[in-house]
């Protein structure tokens, strides 16, 4: 039966490691100079004293983390919206970031009006206050410009633009402590704002009207990319949160035995941020999805055996780079473990530096897990997984009170549980690779089938 | 549920045979809606979409149930006849769920197939396409738990009416009436031809198309052709030669009654026709065009435009041609009033079975210039009409003119053409055979 239809042999993709791992690196590296130049230039704050450095942080995080925590979701919205519109990409930038703006700002004055009510718990005076809101809307405001930056690949601007620019706010930050330890949240201000001036006239330049233009045709409401990628907004916001609940929990537990709002100075603190520096193994996750892309994106062409070609050059990456993920962990983790030990003597910093290193491995590995997974369009069982390391992180709160290492504990055990999960999961859908990618497309378009 | 000559014919049997309770079961596209009016024997009127049903409980197929579904659908895929037995019994109630398609039974039993017939192909293609015509052919599977028992299953066609009657009778046992007014897998491969798409795509339709064919014709009891041609074009499908009974077909004698006689007017030849591509009206086109070149006629073409895209393409070749004076597309008009209008009567199909639009007009005493397909060869007779081989537009013109230009040959034809259809195809003898037919069948004595 049946004429065959006659096809060109598809060129089998190959893999173009160098490529992938320049972005990779691109995308990593300014996490990497923002952490290392913060731990150096905070260190050098000598000008204060443990309260008022303590009172540098609050501001700063309290500005920082719900910035980030608030944009993940607006963040996803602009990769949808450049994404759908590749070949008008910079009008979509320039509609995207509108819209973005005007969401920090909404979002920045509601916030806000929330933490004005909690003002004297936190223990802010109305300058302070101040400071916080302009922070929290610069800050928001930068983060949806990296993530324009990212979506329509100009990596030129979040790499050596946002870089220079954010160690330009550690030097005017450094420079105004230098004059006064009181000018110092003075300064970090100024600078994030000047920060700010630098993104915006590099957006000019990335996105202007002289780039590609066109009419949008895609779909352009929030509210539809939000609703329609739910998974991958739970996700990444998710993940942003259990980056910092942990700590969170212990700044509100110290800040009430203190009576001073949130203590967030201490050797927790230290512990647990020190302990996220192997979170940088996701450099090799990053590879991973950069340098199989156009695999993923071809991964329905060509004849059943060219597809089973491409599907096990998939996994074999997948392995490839896992084993990459826990080489460039081991590697961070000893780094930081040994500098600790002998840098920083101190139980608790070393115990939760420990614990928190452990547990961003299997961070790290659910986020390699979640490139895997949304191929089949089971985004959820990431959101999942970091679901459950947030309610192993709040499980702990009862327990501080004991030692604030357990609420390392619970990321630790968290992330864990999360990554069996996630680890299951795909294992089970790479065991029968190409039904499981068709079953995903089938059920994609069979959505009012019962 | 759509106004041609099956609907027509269906309208017909039913309002004539009053002495039996018909449900109607009516398969139906997206959109469809009923046209004729509800008459008093028609016990309850079901409409199912084909596609796209939902049902509030469904089962989705396991173990040895879910690989029986699955080899019934290959055979699908394989131009087989299909057994119900293997996956539907007395006892099954409830629908299957169609997120079984998502199963690995059938991932499996489609890569199978793709092994067997088409390893170098898209597969992407391959998978659309049959998950496709499968999810059709669940959603059919599914409408029979809707049907209504009765004493009798009349299918109006071989496609998925057969398939609907063909489970009934494997699972109720009950007799099963096949007619045939067209030929389905003809239809098909024509209606495939004007499609834009690959080879591989065409086959992979037939083969269904004639899966779903031999199967209906498997499970008949009876297969009733209007005509003699098409049981031999069914028999190339696997049809028992001694299932079939031919039943003419009829028309109300005594309505379709010829018109009073008119001088010294334009002749017009008319098409009493739905604007399909099966009834290939760009030849008729072509034809007028030699016609009018050597003589003062109107050309009409009196019949709903059903698809909308081949009207433009008539239109185009109307205005091309020169012809914007005397061709026109009139759309849907009574039958009577059209017939008494025309003065020649013309169908230029490729495929017909016994068009009631024909009939009509011999009852109206009008002569004819058909194309000779399916069973038009055995109703005009040599002395009612001319009948020519289709696609050829000057034959079709030249028989039009021999009949312009003899007006007593006209007259001669026509009243011949009346007498044969008084004695021959009224709907009182089709009714009396199908109502025979029906007695014969609930009564046992056919098996």
């Amino acid at each position: 039966m049946g004429a065959s239809i006659k096809t060109r042999r598809i060129k089998q993709p190959i893999i173009e490691h160098g490529p992938a791992v320049k972005e990779a690196l691109q995308f990593t590296l300014p996490s990497v100079i923002m952490t290392v130049s913060s731990i150096l230039v905070f260190g050098l704050l000598d000008g204060f004293t443990p309260e008022q450095t303590n009172h540098f942080l609050v501001i700063l995080f309290l500005a920082i983390i719900p910035s980030l925590l608030g944009t993940s979701a607006f963040q996803i919205v602009i990769y949808r919206i450049i994404d759908e519109n590749r070949q008008t990409w910079s009008g979509a930038a320039r509609r995207s970031l509108l819209m973005g703006f005007a969401f920090s700002l909404l979002f920045s004055a509601a916030l806000s009006a929330v933490v004005y009510t909690f003002r004297q718990f936190l223990g802010l005076s109305l300058a302070d206050f101040i400071y916080f809101a302009v922070l929290l809307l610069l800050s928001s405001m930068v983060w949806t410009m990296m993530a324009a930056f990212w979506a329509a690949r100009r990596f030129f601007y979040p790499v050596v633009v946002f870089t220079i620019g954010y160690l330009s706010v550690l030097a005017i930050t450094y420079g105004a402590h230098s004059l006064d330890a009181g000018y110092t949240i003075t300064g970090y201000t100024l600078g994030m704002a000047l920060l700010l001036v630098i993104m915006l006239g590099a957006a000019i330049k990335a996105f202007g009207k002289d780039q590609a233009e066109g009419t949008l045709q895609g779909r352009l409401s929030p509210i539809y990319w939000i609703a329609h990628n739910i998974s991958l907004v739970a996700f990444s916001t998710l993940y942003l949160l259990v980056i910092f609940l942990d700590k969170i929990i212990v700044w509100v537990y110290q800040g009430i035995v203190a009576d001073t709002g949130l203590l967030i100075t201490g050797a927790y603190t230290i512990g647990g941020f020190l302990g996220l520096i192997p979170l940088f193994s996701l450099v090799a996750t990053l590879y991973f999805g950069a340098a199989t892309r156009h695999i993923v994106e071809k991964r329905y062409e060509g004849s059943l055996s060219e597809i089973k070609e491409r599907s096990a050059l998939y996994l074999r990456m997948y392995w490839r780079s896992l084993y990459w993920v826990l080489a460039v962990w081991a590697a961070l983790f000893l780094l930081v473990a040994v500098t600790v030990y002998f840098l920083l003597p101190d139980a608790l910093i070393f115990r939760t530096t420990v614990t928190v290193s452990v547990g961003s491995l299997f961070l790290v590995l659910i986020l390699h897990n979640s490139q895997f997974l949304t191929t089949f369009g089971r985004g959820r069982i990431s959101a999942i997984s970091m679901l459950i390391v947030v309610l192993f992180e709040m499980a702990t709160i009862p327990f501080v009170s004991l030692d604030v290492w357990y609420a390392a504990a619970g990321f630790l055990a968290g992330t864990m549980i999360g990554y069996l999960i996630s680890q299951g999961y795909t294992w089970y859908l790479s065991t029968d690779f190409e039904f499981h990618i068709y079953r995903y497309a089938a059920r994609f378009a069979g959505l009012a089938w019962k | 549920m759509a106004r041609g000559g099956l609907g027509e014919w269906a309208h017909s049997l039913v309002s004539n045979l009053r002495e039996v309770d018909f449900d109607i079961f009516a398969l139906v596209g997206e959109g469809d809606k009923p046209v004729w009016e509800r008459l008093p024997n028609e016990h309850s009127v079901t409409i199912v979409p084909l596609t796209g049903s939902n049902y509030k409980r469904t089962v989705t197929p396991r173990g040895k149930h879910s690989e029986n579904l699955a080899l019934f659908l290959q055979g699908v895929l394989k131009s087989k006849a299909m057994d119900f037995a293997t996956i539907i019994t007395p006892k099954s109630r409830v629908p299957f769920s169609k997120r079984w398609l998502f199963s690995r039974d059938y991932w499996r039993s489609i890569l199978e197939v793709y092994r067997e017939t088409n390893h170098d192909g898209p597969f992407t293609e391959y998978f659309w396409t049959i998950l496709g015509l499968h999810a059709v052919i669940i959603d059919t599977l599914n409408a029979f738990y809707r049907l209504p028992r009765a004493d009798v299953y009349h299918a109006l066609s071989a496609g998925f009416a057969g398939f609907i009657g063909s489970m009934a009778k494997a699972v109720y046992g009950t007799p099963l009436v096949l007619t045939e007014q067209g030929l389905y897998l003809r239809e098909r491969e024509n209606e495939l031809k004007r499609l834009k798409v690959s080879e591989w795509y065409r086959q992979q339709v037939l083969s269904f198309s004639e899966s779903v064919v031999k199967t209906s014709y498997r499970y008949a009891n009876v297969v009733v052709p209007p005509c003699h041609s098409h049981k031999y074009v069914g028999k190339q499908y696997g049809l028992d030669l001694n299932k079939v009974r031919v039943i003419n077909n009829g028309i109300n004698c005594n309505h379709f009654v010829p018109a009073p006689a008119r001088n010294g007017h334009i002749p017009i030849v008319g098409c009493f026709a739905r604007v399909v591509p099966v009834k290939d009206i760009e030849i008729l086109i072509r034809a007028a065009r030699i016609v009018c070149q050597t003589h003062n006629v109107y050309f009409i073409v009196a019949g709903e435009i059903q698809d909308p895209q081949y009207y433009q393409e008539c239109e185009r070749l109307v205005k091309e041609l020169g012809l914007s004076d005397c061709f026109r597309f009139r759309g849907h008009l009574d039958s009577l009033t059209g017939l008494h209008e025309v003065d020649i009567f013309t169908l230029s199909s490729y495929s017909e079975g016994v068009p009631y639009a024909l009939l009509e007009a011999m009852s109206c005493g009008l002569p004819a210039v058909c194309t000779a397909v399916g069973g038009i060869p055995e109703i005009i007779r040599e002395d009612t009409g001319f009948t020519v081989p289709p696609k050829q537009p000057e034959a079709l013109a030249a028989k039009i003119c021999e009949l312009l230009d003899n007006k007593e040959l006209r007259g001669r034809m026509g009243r011949r053409a009346r007498d044969v259809a008084i004695t021959e195809y009224t709907v009182d003898m089709m009714g009396r055979n199908f109502l025979n037919l029906y007695r014969e069948l609930s009564d046992g004595r056919q098996h």
